[in-house]
């Protein structure tokens, strides 16, 4: 000990608070920058021969808690979920028009009938049928654009996916040249702002993806996906691959079959391993890119599905004719005949029958299709746990038909024909089976029927819609797409109906349809409003196995609340993500904020240390000096 | 590097400005709904309340339709009525015009009753030609067709083939007079013998036997009923003037007429169609009688039967439609028709109502005005109903004919044919009046009109609630910006106060 020591002591606490004074003024200068944490510089007391001989400065310590860092990732992750879920909700919502304005969907509809109403106690008015076909092709050219909306919102969400996983890639690059240089670098100031530069990448990956961060011992860190997915094994990074398409239609849907996906998809590849599709392993569980995914091939098909559903039966309904069962008896047995003329392809025939003495109600339906590449139906055309649907291949013949239906329906029935005529009766005395209604609902096909009928049997049915400007008849057809996907783009007004607006009213030839006959303008009107038609389980209204039963107008009302209770929902959970976000946000501040006023605190403090020191050096001096002048 | 400086991490100042910016966001709001005096401009942003406010708007769009419907049936019925009541009035106005003993004869060969009716006749047509914008209430369901052909092809035919209702009349006519224009009976007799024959081939023309009486002993009266009947008066004595015998007879139109052929010395005049001289011998008697016979049977033939004549051809006339053209006599050769009446065809016969003829709907049936969910009311007309049928075939046949002034029978022929009009346009019997029409419609409109009250309350109910959910109330908005910048306020007085609170400004 000797006042060469201190003199050292007093200069090495020189060194120190200078470090000190550069971190403060290191932090106060980044207290605005994105992703700084708030540093703070240690001091050690150096020992030599167990003896504390001095002090250097330690490690540049950056004050921030790890398990808050964790949980703000996560909950970053969950918020930009949400946030995405709940601005393309809002666009759909909004694409459904304002509630009372004329644009809104359930308005279109509402004046389409009313026109329609008007047209049924003034026939004959020019003006009034000129009326019912201009809120047709509102409606129709309304749906047409609802459904161009769904679409360009499943295009944008591709296109943002696409977009997404570059950043993805970018991030994971930038990740693996930090990792490894930080593996290498020293403990001091320099890997505080690598650490930095680690975390800000991390966290914004955790926008895009759900991700679970893995510290090792030697600085590197690991990241994976929430469902185990490892994006970053702390050397090398997958690279993610979306094969965007840029046609998006209500046909292009996601498949895990490769074949058949007409949707970008994204793929991972590690090192030489084989491309690893990621969605169909449903990978992303929260982030941006699962909000996308889920609104491209959830939320928004579902809506496209309603849509056409919905465009689906206002067409039907107006053109589809309900030909009753003719009772038949054999023996003990009971049952129907149906004619099965004019059915075509998509065309239904329904069995309804009851299971006996359980007394279920349950019904058959045979969906016409023209070749056996149609068969079997897909599961989008079914999906009612009481309503089996059945794909009857009709080219074979009314013999083949009969053999199909048998096999379809099993040994309760009993399935013959009489040329064209289709008989089903039950097992009579086996009572397992009791058929209660057999119905065919054939398309009507033509404005007005060609063939003289007499008025009272001449159908009313009105191909009032049509598929697309090729004015195609709308039957549902099952022959390659199925005809209903996206025919709420498609449907347009019957173009031989605009040419000739009397077909509103006429419908037979001979003897003609009196220009003010009520008939056929009564029965668009009851088809719109009062007739109970079923509705695919798939547009998520109603409940999971059973049709929604309802009238259309009611139905096109169920859809507006449906997606408004969508975006209500996707907005609610958003609103309350932020917030949990925020509370989490907040509580990571509090330690790794640069708080100005600590730092000006810390500051004072180091100023006074310096002088302290300085202090010392001098009395050091002046002690030198007195022994030197001795 | 692609790290944004949005990242998580760059909190500095960052949460508080947010929320400076979410209250800042929230007045936004409140002012678009103030200015715009909607609460949202989604569906979604409703609310639970959204499925009120959709039902309720496609409620007050059907009310609206239905509402339209109504209005459109109310001008309807007023119509219809207008036209219906006034028909019934020119009904009572020909009735009026043809009364008994008004027989006129003017220069044209037309009374002046006929005159009066025909401008009846032209108005009711009209009438049951009104039409509201194009569409005629009195066709059914053809509403673009005018239902009555005009006057004078009514009455005269087109000109070029079709036959109108003056030309039925003359054919009807003269089946019915015959040859002989005694209404196809036959007059004959030997010895004491008097005869009055049917035809044998029973024609269903002209006039039936429907007995005979005698006041004299001295005149036996043998009535044979039959298809043919015959009738014989056997002068068997000598009878004492003032002695009759009356003949009764069925004419076509259901109605019968009777004669009385009343004795007179030869010395005294008499109508050679009501009385004869009786003669030295009971076969002079009998010779006298056969000649008033036949003069009686040619009398009645000339009025009563010619009468009947036009009242059936007319009735027929106005029967007739488009899908069962009227019936007409077979021929020509009428006056020896034997066949009865049969269909014409729409191309050599007027057919006078071209609305829609179909069997049903008829009547109010063709025009079914929907004014509720399940409620329809029926408003609809046919200028082919009965009660119209009926009048018009009267104004026809009375305005068919002519009355010359130098006709001895034309004064009996008009009072004839007048009295058979006047019973017809009574409407009894059991027959529609046009008064039935206006009751129906009467009815539809009163379930019109309750109708509408209902729907308007209903609508302004819905309307109320719409009100509530869709719209703003200003009060509401108003108040809720005071509170929201008084809370902005503070805020930024607050952000502004911590951001001056540094350590920086005391060192």
């Amino acid at each position: 000990m000797g006042l060469n020591s201190v003199l050292g002591n007093s200069l090495a606490g020189l060194r120190v608070t200078q470090a000190g004074l550069e971190t403060v003024s290191r932090n106060v200068s980044n207290a605005g920058t994105a992703g700084y944490v708030r540093r703070t510089q240690s001091s050690v007391d150096e020992l030599a021969g167990g003896f504390g001989t001095s002090v250097r400065s330690g490690a540049v310590l950056r004050t921030l808690n790890e398990i808050v860092q964790r949980q703000l990732w996560k909950e970053s992750s969950n918020a930009a979920y949400t946030s995405t879920r709940a601005d393309l909700q809002s666009a759909v919502n909004q694409i459904y028009g304002e509630p009372g304005s004329s644009a809104a969907l359930d308005a279109t509809f509402n004046r389409f009938v009313q026109s329609v109403q008007q047209l049924r106690n003034d026939p004959s008015s020019y003006a009034v049928r000129t009326a019912v076909l201009d809120t047709a092709t509102e409606l129709a050219s309304r749906l047409n654009d609802l459904s161009n909306g769904v679409q360009d919102l499943r295009r944008q969400a591709e296109e943002s996916i696409g977009n997404d996983i570059t950043k993805v890639n970018e991030l994971l690059t930038s990740l693996t040249d930090v990792n490894e240089r930080l593996i290498s670098a020293r403990p001091d100031q320099a890997t505080a702002d690598l650490n930095d530069t680690r975390d800000r990448i991390i966290s914004d990956l955790s926008k895009y993806i759900d991700i679970r961060t893995q510290k090792e011992g030697n600085g590197s860190i690991s990241v994976s996906t929430v469902s185990g997915f490892q994006l970053f094994n702390g050397q090398t990074a997958a690279k993610l691959e979306f094969d965007a398409h840029p046609n998006i239609g209500p046909n292009s849907l996601y498949s895990t079959n490769p074949a058949t996906r007409l949707v970008g998809t994204i793929t991972a590849t590690i090192g030489n391993s084989p491309p690893y599709d990621l969605i169909a392993d449903k990978t992303f569980r929260s982030g941006e890119i699962a909000a996308l995914i889920e609104l491209r091939d959830t939320s928004l098909v579902q809506a496209q599905t309603q849509l056409d559903e919905l465009a689906a039966n206002i067409a039907s309904a107006l053109s589809d004719r309900q030909v009753a069962g003719v009772p038949a008896v054999v023996g003990a047995a009971t049952g129907f005949d149906v004619d099965t003329t004019g059915l075509l392809p998509g065309n239904t025939i329904t069995l309804d029958y009851t299971v006996t003495p359980a007394g279920t109600q349950s019904r058959f339906t045979f969906v016409r299709v023209n070749s056996a590449a149609s068969l079997p139906l897909p599961a989008s055309a079914g999906g009612d746990a009481n309503n089996t649907y059945v794909g009857i291949d009709f080219s074979g013949g009314i013999g083949s038909v009969v053999t199909q239906i048998q096999a379809a329906v099993g040994p309760g029935f009993t399935v013959s024909n009489t040329g064209s005529t289709l008989r089903i009766v039950d097992d009579g005395a086996g009572a397992t089976r009791d058929v209660r209604a057999l119905t065919a609902a054939p398309t009507n096909t033509s404005l007005s029927n060609p063939t003289p009928l007499p008025p009272a049997t001449a159908p009313a049915e009105i191909p009032f819609f049509v598929d697309g400007v090729s004015n195609a008849i709308y039957t549902g057809s099952y022959e390659g797409n199925p005809q209903r996907t996206g025919f709420a783009q498609r449907i347009a007004v019957n173009a031989q109906l605009q040419a000739d607006r009397s077909k509103l009213v006429v419908f037979a030839g001979t003897p003609a349809t009196p220009q003010g006959d009520t008939t056929r303008p009564q029965l668009i009107f009851d088809r719109l409003t009062s007739q109970t038609r079923t509705f695919t389980p798939a547009t998520g209204i109603g409940s999971q196995t059973a049709a929604y039963s309802s009238t259309i107008a009611n139905f096109a009302q169920r859809i507006v609340q449906s997606q408004g209770q969508a975006f209500e929902t996707a907005n609610r959970l958003n609103e309350g993500q932020q917030v949990a976000f925020s509370a989490i946000q907040s509580r990571f501040a509090e330690d790794a904020e640069v708080n100005i006023d600590r730092e000006l605190a810390t500051l004072v403090e180091l100023q006074t240390a310096y002088s302290a020191n300085a202090r010392v050096l001098t009395s050091v001096k002046e002690l030198m000096d007195l022994l030197l002048r001795i | 590097m692609p790290v944004s400086t949005s990242s998580v991490g760059g909190y500095f100042a960052g949460i508080r400005s947010d929320r400076l910016v979410s209250l800042r966001d929230q007045l936004d709001d409140l002012q678009r709904q103030l200015s715009t005096g909607k609460k949202s401009q989604t569906y979604g942003g409703l609310g639970i309340d959204r499925r009120i406010s959709l039902d309720a708007h496609s409620k007050v769009s059907n009310i609206g339709g239905w509402l339209k419907g109504i209005e459109q049936a109310e001008l309807r019925i007023k119509f219809s009525d207008q036209t219906v009541s006034g028909f019934n009035k020119l009904t009572l106005d020909a009735k009026s015009d043809v009364r008994p003993a008004s027989y006129l004869p003017t220069s044209t060969g037309k009374t002046t009753g006929q005159i009066l009716v025909e401008d009846k006749f032209r108005q009711a047509i009209d009438q049951l030609n009104v039409d509201i914008d194009g569409r005629y209430l009195f066709s059914g369901r053809s509403t673009d067709v005018k239902p009555v052909e005009s006057y004078d092809i009514i009455l005269n035919g087109d000109g070029a083939g079709r036959a109108g209702v003056r030309t039925l009349i003359s054919e009807r006519r003269q089946a019915d007079l015959g040859v002989a224009l005694q209404g196809r009976l036959a007059v004959a007799g030997a010895g004491t013998n008097v005869t009055l024959d049917e035809e044998a081939t029973n024609p269903p023309y002209g006039f039936k036997i429907a007995g005979a009486t005698s006041s004299t002993a001295a005149i036996t009266s043998t009535f044979t009923a039959g298809a043919p009947a015959n009738l014989t008066f056997n002068v068997v004595g000598t009878p004492n003037p003032g002695d009759a015998v009356t003949v009764k007879l069925s004419l076509p139109d259901g109605t019968q007429e009777e004669f009385t052929l009343t004795a007179r010395t030869a010395n005294i005049s008499g109508n050679p169609y009501d009385s004869f001289a009786i003669g030295a011998t009971p076969a002079a008697t009998a010779a006298n009688l056969q000649a008033a016979l036949a003069a009686g049977v040619q009398r009645q033939a000339a009025t009563t039967l010619s009468a009947a004549s036009a009242t059936i051809a007319a009735r027929d006339f106005f029967n007739g439609t488009a899908t069962t053209p009227p019936l007409r006599v077979p021929g020509p050769g009428f006056a020896t028709a034997v066949a009865p009446p049969a269909p014409g065809t729409t191309a050599n016969t007027v057919i006078w109502y071209k609305g829609d003829d179909a069997a049903t709907p008829t009547g109010r049936g063709t025009g079914p005005v929907q004014i509720d969910a399940s409620q329809t009311v029926n408003i609809g007309a046919r200028a082919n109903e009965e009660a119209f049928r009926i009048g018009l075939a009267q104004f026809a046949a009375i305005v068919a004919d002519n009355y010359s002034a130098t006709d001895p029978t034309a004064r009996d022929r008009y009072e004839a044919l007048s009295t058979r009009a006047r019973n017809n346009l009574s409407f009894n019997g059991g027959v529609q009046r046009p008064s039935d029409i206006a009751t129906e419609l009467g009815i539809a409109s009163a379930t019109i009109d309750n109708a509408k009250k209902r729907h308007l309350t209903t609508r302004g109910f819905l309307e109320q609630a719409v009100d509530k959910i869709e719209n703003a109330s200003t009060e509401e908005v108003a108040a809720s910006i005071l509170s929201l910048q008084t809370r902005l306020q503070a805020s930024y007085q607050t952000t502004s106060i911590l951001s001056r609170l540094t350590l920086t400004n005391y060192l």
